[in-house]
């Protein structure tokens, strides 16, 4: 909400206060400041100066030397660019923008300009920041203005704007009154009830003539559509300019100026936050306008031109041609104001807010109106309101005549008295405020005492205040003003039980602190995917949680599975990397099993693993991926198998991204389903995500099942004293025979001493060892729990592995 | 008869001493003179060959110069360790410019370094962490806050819809009031953290990003000890003891007073001159907080005239922004390695 200081002061006075103090205390209190612009201190040094001659540039095409009058007789001569400037024409008034003036960026200096010297410059509306038509055009000002005088104030624009952010909860702050009954409040000065200047010597409503010769017929149709209608007809209206004052109070705040009729519309909505509304009463067909809520077809043609189809449970407003106006959002081209309109219907009305923000928003129009009705409107106050409006119409059209009133009430609200206790109070705030003070602040927010004990106070809220209906509401409204400054920083005593985080939260941070000290980055991605990342990544027709107004295609269905957001943030980094590791531990979504009272969400870890094709081997992605995959499960004490995944969708029905020959799946001994899955993407995924000159291995698992699966604790083990005996073995075998296999028969034969058998090299070599072989040799650790090993057993159980391993040769 | 001239023995053996300079060289001098083959076991051996009174004689004489040996190797070898530590400086010295040797790192993302930093904090002041569904039901997100299907404050948080009849929550408070009123036993301290969503997509907002809420509901809560504890918990959050808060006055469904609060500008702390980050005004604004509306407790189950509680709800990604200096809050979700691994 823009507002004029000069305008606040119709209400409050400010004697003493700057912009910035008031904009800066309101901030704490009630308003936020979202902007201050003082266009008189913008335009110090423009001033205005009336043009008297004007010649060619002797060198340059484009320019003329300009001479003006500047007042008092003096004239200066300047050089002007400007489109508009011709010899010859008539004297006009323009902005001059003296020696000195700072415009933004730009100082005005005496200078040269192609040999001539110009002191100051001629300024178009856009250079002042006015809206301007075209931008190379001088700005012609109004011919009655004197030269010399500083711009700002010929143009009664010696005024500052600030910019007040209204909380959705204070509809009477959209409006200078509101604001400045909220500013005379919190600086405790006194509110004067608007009846300025501008506002008087208009007919008053008590005095309604029910002229005979200008009927209306207004009827308001069902509920929820308005709680009360009031208008007046009013003669003796035209089309004709505003008033300066009124031109300039719009153009502070931002409003461009129509005609008078338009703009005293707009005046009253921004001084009482009540929108108006005038219609031309001559094109009432029937002098009746019924209002009620739009059903399926009615259409009405806004005075912007567009043809609407209004949504069902919007108010319209029909006369007997039909819908003409879209009432609480916007007017009707049928009725609206006309240049040759004599005659008005000024509207002050209520409209459900329910009913106009749905309608505002179902048509994707907002307007000024819609802000202020959606948020109520004072229906109290609509007859005041429209009082007021009559006084400005006859500020501007001393001949205008009122000749009806209508003011139809149906349910007016009731006004709820509150209680505020001292013991409620100071228990909420944790100290005490003087009773004077409290009943001070209370009053200054006119809300009205009623009754009063030692112990509480009672008090009406004023009707612009509907926000203020329970206690806490009255103690908000004292702590504010008295300021949250002033309460003192205290601390807890505490009663609550100690934290008790659930172990689960603790085991995802130790997680992911294990994958990033294995050199994976954790990246986050958004939740949800598209339906296209569930066919790169090879999800079948299972069903998902759908976003029904996703923002965006790519982000319409919650992801079940962290893969596809990986593999996106892989096909992004590699064009900078070929050698990377990523994970994510997050949520995934799946469809409840009671679509109403459920959901499911489940955590899950998922990593890749990139690698330069040309310089690793298949086997090194896998066994880098099932080294991180065994890291983590030993970081929480999970013991599993490795077990191949069948070839046919790679073991799960629900996506394909496994490579058939190069997937694995972790089993343990209690859990029927994998705690881990390990593979190396399949080459059509690898395709769909355009991944070409690297390898990308990745791996899976649900924080669930891997907690399930833990063992919980370590136990102690006795660790033997004695010295350990070591061997190394190695065996030439063919491609088909697997390192577990070998394993075993190591285990098999190295008896109850060999404590470990490790693989250390993996060897090819066609013309050495044969094609389709491959040499494996394995590091072998014997030691006893109760001796010192003699080498001669040792050398005994290393014969027999080799000799068990030469027949799997 | 002895053939051995001990004295000579000694001076050879003494003077080759002196051109040891290496353990290496001393332990070949051992086993010229004191070993096996020496002169010095060979006259020992020669003295099975004596009379026993030579014998008595001459056997002191021998065992005086191999002692007289030992100790002189003992010496020596001393000697010759400390000429060699004297000179690592220079014998064994490596180039120190040569880069370390680490096993790659990895990071994690700062959405969780932060999460992680508040949650030791806030736990450290005694609040137990809980989560919440991100699916959520209206009820808990809205209804339930004391936000009525006709409320304005509904179109402040535009809303993603589920098909499933749940909505994407827009806050966390659905789990700090809703979910904690309705299951954890008062008096408590609960705080949580985690996704948000909102249908907003511009340069300073993503469709999806993160808070932490919390509420404390208690007997006698109130707004001075809200401002006591919220003041500590940012100076441990942003690790500045300098900073302070205040409170302006806001509007939220759930709470009643409702207040946002703003920390003081860590980055134009204490410096003078424009500052972009909090625009000239000092004070950065970290999110919405008050006393929790009384409605809402007793919409969840709890007596509001027996309890009452405090609340705030803050952004994570913000004071992570602000201590890193990072402009532009889209990255987050982008991660691209040359953002995410500067932190």
């Amino acid at each position: 909400m823009k507002v004029s200081w000069k305008w606040l002061q119709n209400y409050v006075d400010l004697e003493g206060l700057t912009p910035k103090e008031v904009a800066d205390r309101m901030t704490l209190v009630s308003l936020e400041e979202e902007g201050i612009v003082d266009a008189g201190a913008m335009w110090d040094g423009v001033i205005v100066a009336r043009i008297q001659d004007v010649q060619r540039h002797p060198d340059a095409d484009k320019l003329h030397v300009v001479t003006v009058d500047i007042g008092d007789g003096a004239t200066e001569t300047i050089v002007c660019g400007g489109t508009n400037i011709e010899i010859g024409m008539e004297p006009q008034n323009v902005p001059l923008a003296t020696v000195g003036t700072t415009l933004g960026e730009i100082e005005i200096k005496k200078a040269k300009i192609r040999g001539v010297e110009s002191a100051g410059m001629l300024c178009g509306p856009d250079e002042l920041g006015e809206p301007a038509k075209n931008d190379r055009e001088i700005w012609f000002l109004p011919e009655t203005l004197t030269p010399g005088t500083p711009l700002a104030e010929a143009l009664g624009r010696n005024d500052v704007m600030i910019d007040f952010d209204v909380l959705a909860n204070r509809p009477d702050c959209m409006g200078h009154e509101g604001i400045g009954r909220e500013i005379a409040a919190v600086f405790n000065r006194p509110f004067v009830e608007g009846w300025s200047d501008v506002f008087k010597g208009g007919p008053v409503i008590a005095d309604d003539p029910q002229n005979p010769e200008t009927p209306l017929n207004v009827e308001v149709l069902g509920e929820n559509v308005s709680q009360r209608y009031v208008a007046a007809v009013v003669s003796g209206v035209d089309t004709r300019p505003s008033p300066d004052w009124l031109r300039a109070a719009l153009a502070t705040v931002g409003q461009k100026s129509i005609n008078a009729l338009v703009d005293i519309t707009n005046y009253l909505m921004l001084d009482l936050a009540q929108p108006f509304h005038a219609f031309d009463y001559d094109r009432i067909a029937g002098q009746k306008m019924v209002v009620r809520k739009a059903v399926e077809g009615d259409t009405v043609k806004t005075l912007d031109g567009e043809n609407r189809e209004l949504p069902e449970g919007a108010i319209l407003i029909e006369d007997t041609e039909g819908p003409m106006d879209l009432a609480g959002i916007m007017g009707g081209e049928r009725t609206m104001i006309h240049e040759d309109t004599t005659r008005i219907v000024l509207q002050s009305g209520h409209f459900d807010a329910t009913s106009v923000r749905k309608a505002s928003r179902a048509l994707g129009h907002r307007t000024d109106a819609v802000a202020r009705y959606e948020k109520g409107v004072d229906v109290y106050r609509l007859d005041t309101a429209l009082e007021k409006g009559l006084g400005l119409l006859h500020a501007v059209f001393p001949e205008m005549k009122l000749e009806r009133v209508v003011d139809l009430k149906q349910d007016m609200p009731e006004r709820p008295t509150v209680v505020l206790t001292n013991a409620r109070m100071r228990s909420y705030l944790g100290v005490e405020i003087e009773r004077d003070t409290v009943k001070e602040i209370l009053q200054r927010l006119q809300c009205e005492l009623k009754h009063e004990t030692p112990d509480q106070l009672e008090v009406m809220p004023p009707t612009f205040r509907p926000d203020l209906t329970i206690e806490e509401d009255l103690i908000e409204e004292v702590v504010r003003v008295y300021g949250y400054d002033q309460l003192p920083f205290t601390y807890m005593i505490d009663e609550a039980k100690p934290p008790t985080t659930d172990p689960e939260i603790g085991q995802r941070r130790k997680l992911r602190q294990t994958l990033a000290s294995l050199g994976m980055h954790e990246v986050v991605n958004m939740t949800f995917v598209g339906q296209n990342d569930l066919k790169k990544v090879g999800i079948q027709s299972e069903p998902h949680v759908q976003i029904t107004n996703p923002l965006d295609e790519r982000q319409s269905v919650m992801r079940t599975e962290l893969l596809s957001g990986l593999l996106r943030n892989v096909a992004a980094n590699v064009r900078q990397s070929d050698k990377f590791r990523l994970f994510e531990l997050g949520r995934v979504y799946f469809v409840p099993k009671q679509p109403e009272d459920d959901t499911d969400e489940r955590w899950s870890i998922a990593g890749v693993i990139v690698l330069p094709e040309k310089s690793s081997t298949a086997e090194q992605l896998y066994r880098e991926t099932r080294g991180v995959v065994e890291r983590v499960l030993n970081s929480v004490n999970v013991q599993g198998s490795v077990e191949r995944m069948q070839p046919e969708g790679a073991g799960c029905a629900y996506w394909t991204p496994y490579h058939p020959g190069r997937s694995a799946r972790i089993m343990t001994a209690n859990a029927n389903a994998p705690v881990a899955t390990i593979s190396e993407l399949h080459p059509k995924v690898m395709r769909a995500y355009g991944l070409q000159g690297v390898r990308v291995g990745f791996f899976t698992m649900s924080v669930t099942s891997l907690l399930e699966a833990s063992r919980g604790h370590v136990q102690y083990k006795r660790y033997s004293v004695f010295p350990a005996l070591t061997r190394d073995v190695s065996v030439i075998v063919s491609e088909e025979t697997t390192v577990e296999e070998l394993l075993l028969r190591i285990q098999k034969e190295g008896g109850e001493h060999l404590e470990s058998a490790t693989l250390f090299d993996l060897f090819r070599d066609s013309e050495k060892i044969g094609e389709g072989k491959k040499s494996l040799a394995f590091h072998l650790t014997f030691r006893s729990n109760d001796k010192t090993l003699e080498d001669a057993e040792v050398d005994a159980k290393l014969q027999a592995i080799e000799s068990a391993l030469s027949a799997s040769a | 008869m002895a053939t051995t001239d001990l004295g000579a023995l000694q001076a050879s053996a003494q003077q080759a001493l002196e051109h040891v300079t290496s353990l290496e060289d001393l332990k070949e001098w051992r086993v010229t003179y004191l070993g096996r083959k020496s002169e010095i076991t060979a006259a020992l051996r020669e003295l099975g060959t004596l009379s026993e009174d030579e014998r008595r004689t001459r056997a002191p004489e021998i065992q005086q110069v191999k002692q007289q040996l030992e100790e002189a190797a003992e010496q020596a070898s001393v000697r010759v360790l400390q000429q060699q530590e004297a000179d690592l400086a220079t014998s064994e010295r490596i180039d120190i410019t040569l880069p370390g040797l680490v096993g790659e790192r990895g990071t994690l993302h700062p959405v969780t370094q932060m999460v992680h930093e508040i949650s030791e904090v806030l736990e450290r002041m005694g609040f137990s962490q809980i989560e919440g569904p991100h699916m959520e039901t209206d009820w808990r997100n809205f209804e339930g806050l004391n936000f009525t299907p006709g409320h304005p404050a509904r179109d402040m948080q535009d809303t993603f819809h589920l098909d499933s009849g749940r909505l994407l929550r827009t806050h966390c408070t659905s789990v700090t009031m809703g979910h904690a009123i309705e299951k954890v036993e008062p008096p408590f301290k609960v705080f949580t953290v985690g996704n948000t969503y909102r249908r907003d997509d511009d340069a300073t907002h993503t469709p999806m990003f993160h808070q932490f809420d919390a509420q404390v509901l208690a007997k006698d809560i109130n707004l001075s000890q809200f401002k006591g504890t919220i003041q500590e918990a940012m100076r441990a959050i942003l690790q500045r003891d300098d900073v302070e808060i205040r409170f302006r006055q806001s509007y939220f469904p759930f709470t009643e007073p409702s207040v946002e609060v703003d920390v003081t500008c860590t980055i134009c702390l204490g410096t003078e001159g424009p500052c972009k980050v909090c625009k000239g005004t000092r004070w950065l604004e970290m999110g919405g907080a008050g006393m929790t509306h009384p409605n809402v407790l007793r919409n969840f189950g709890v007596d509001p005239n027996e309890w009452q509680g405090f609340a705030w709800g803050f952004g994570v990604e913000r004071p992570y922004m602000i201590k890193h200096g990072i402009p532009d809050i889209r990255p987050f979700w982008e991660n691209d390695l040359r953002w995410l691994t500067q932190f």
